[in-house]
């Protein structure tokens, strides 16, 4: 099971970072656009096998399906670009942007296999365990407080955090983050209105 | 499949991302390329939220509480708040590419040099 998982998550990274490594090197700018979809597509894909489907299905929902199309409609409308770059990046940039790509990519895969990061699935007990992957009820302990252990009691028992995030993360977003979810409605509406006032046809005067 | 490849995957995306965002000089692939790093910012934000332990469950808490197993999905809110923020974010650039493209019959940013002393 392991191995099929890491077999997975290799063949989606791949398909990811290939897709990408495509959009910014691609001359014909719509090509770089279904590249794109591909790449966010494969990036869902890998959310799905970290145990986030809601994440993934937004990341389908709002990149695949919406960004990709207004990128397209863009690139339509924006008609005589779709022959690419007519200026060629100057062979500066393209050495200096490589050297730069590379030397991110070393100091951050360094950083990230020389930390000693806390392993989750080593480090939390059976019944914490129990809560985040598998399934929980909820008593209420002798100070009334309600606190939550591990079940298998399949009439009372309620899906861990992982195996059911969209619900927590329902609670969540209502709850903990309902200031910055109103922000991030406000931020959409100001976008919304400042795309259409920016492409609007000046009236004539 | 374990944090670190999971972070080495994100690092090289985002890596590629910068790199067309330093290299290209077309408005509508350098916001694609922006686009490209948010999504590894994604990916490193998820897998830290998968892989390693929110500090309140640390240490064999003797309780668990619904508040200190949801900070394990911190990650996940990060992710869709990154999501949502990028879409405001590319639709305003790509209205402003339209309307710098109406104006000046291109979309090579290397040209749009108004504000040059």
């Amino acid at each position: 099971m392991d191995g099929t998982i890491d077999v997975v998550f290799w063949i989606m990274s791949a398909g990811a970072i290939g897709a990408a490594l495509l959009v910014v090197t691609v001359k014909d700018v719509f090509r770089a656009a279904l590249a794109l979809a591909g790449s966010f597509l494969a990036v869902a894909g890998i959310f799905f096998l970290l145990q986030a489907e809601f994440v993934a299905v937004a990341q389908i929902l709002v990149y695949v399906g919406a960004i990709s199309i207004i990128v397209a409609f863009a690139i339509l409308l924006t008609r005589d670009m779709g022959q690419g770059n007519q200026t060629q990046s100057s062979r500066f940039l393209v050495v200096g942007g490589g050297v730069m790509a590379a030397l991110f990519v070393l100091v951050a895969g360094f950083v990230a296999y020389d930390t000693a990061w806390s392993d989750r699935d080593a480090a939390l007990n059976d019944n914490t365990m129990a809560v985040l992957n598998g399934q929980y009820e909820e008593v209420t302990d002798a100070s009334g407080d309600i606190i939550l252990i591990a079940s298998t009691d399949t009439d009372v028992a309620m899906n861990g955090v992982f195996s059911d995030s969209t619900g927590w993360l329902g609670g969540l977003l209502v709850r903990d983050y309902v200031l910055a979810l109103q922000v991030l409605g406000v931020l959409l509406l100001a976008a919304i209105i400042g795309s259409i006032a920016l492409v609007r046809e000046q009236a004539a005067k | 499949m374990n944090l670190e490849n999971v972070l080495l995957v994100s690092a090289i995306i985002f890596a590629i991302g910068l790199y067309g965002a330093m290299t290209r000089r077309n408005a509508i692939i350098l916001l694609m390329s922006i686009e490209l790093m948010f999504n590894a910012v994604n990916i490193a934000a998820v897998g830290f939220s998968r892989y390693t332990v929110p500090t309140a469950l640390s240490g064999d808490p003797i309780a668990v509480t619904s508040d200190m197993v949801q900070s394990a999905l911190s990650g996940h809110i990060f992710a869709l708040f990154i999501i949502a923020a990028a879409a405001a974010e590319v639709a305003l650039g790509l209205a402003l590419v339209i309307a710098i493209y109406r104006q000046r019959e291109t979309a090579d940013v290397s040209e749009l040099d108004t504000l040059r002393g």
